[in-house]
């Protein structure tokens, strides 16, 4: 239900856009991937903990 | 894929979850656009710490079905391990969650490749495959079951 501010009327002249509550701002927040890891860093981290290297490579070739 | 599939959530999560994720710009690293063989940009390459490739995607997809082939990679690295429980519990799930699609029929086609690498029995390459050929007729996953028979 919408909160109206006070001295605020409903006419065709009024319109009030009811904000998100902040949990819900929060919650829509999106993970970024981080590229910032070296393919070194990667084999490093991936022959210690198992894990898959997902490389993308990211341009048109010349 | 930096302006739409990269930044929905769903690959998102998926990605940094899942994988140790490295950009390469191929023009300031050809030797390593011509160690992985990569002609063509889109090109997603699923590897381990040795360099190996076990999955690429070449070329755009949207979202949903990055996460699907990603995850495909995924039961692949551990196919190639020979770590049948995990890469049966992958293919499991992406035959599930992604029915339909292409990556779909691909997990079914290699659910029932792991199924008969922990048995060594033939038989148990038929449930999975069988599925395949009844929810994807029309699939080259379908058609790559069909081992023509000697005349």
């Amino acid at each position: 239900m919408s909160r109206w501010p006070a001295g605020c009327q409903t006419t065709s002249a009024c319109f009030f856009v009811e904000l998100p509550a902040m949990e819900e701002v929060m919650s829509a927040q999106v993970e970024l991937i981080r590229w910032d890891t070296s393919l070194a860093q990667a084999h490093e981290v991936a022959a210690r903990e198992g894990k898959a290297i997902l490389l993308d490579f990211s341009a048109a070739p010349q | 894929m930096d302006t739409v599939t990269y930044p929905d959530p769903r690959v998102a999560e998926f990605v940094e979850h899942h994988f140790l994720p490295v950009r390469i710009k191929v023009e300031q690293e050809p030797a390593l656009v011509e160690s992985y063989l990569v002609s063509w940009t889109p090109n997603v390459v699923v590897a381990d710490e040795k360099d190996r490739v076990h999955y690429r995607v070449e070329g755009y997809l949207p979202a949903e079905d990055l996460v699907a082939h990603l995850s495909l990679g995924i039961g692949k690295c551990w196919l190639n391990r020979k770590q049948f429980a995990q890469a049966l519990g992958r293919f499991e799930e992406v035959s599930g969650r992604h029915q339909g699609t292409d990556a779909g029929a691909e997990a079914l086609y290699w659910l029932g490749v792991v199924q008969y690498k922990q048995s060594h029995d033939p038989a148990q390459l038929r449930p999975s495959w069988r599925r395949l050929a009844r929810e994807y007729p029309d699939s080259e996953w379908t058609r790559r079951t069909q081992i023509p028979s000697r005349s």
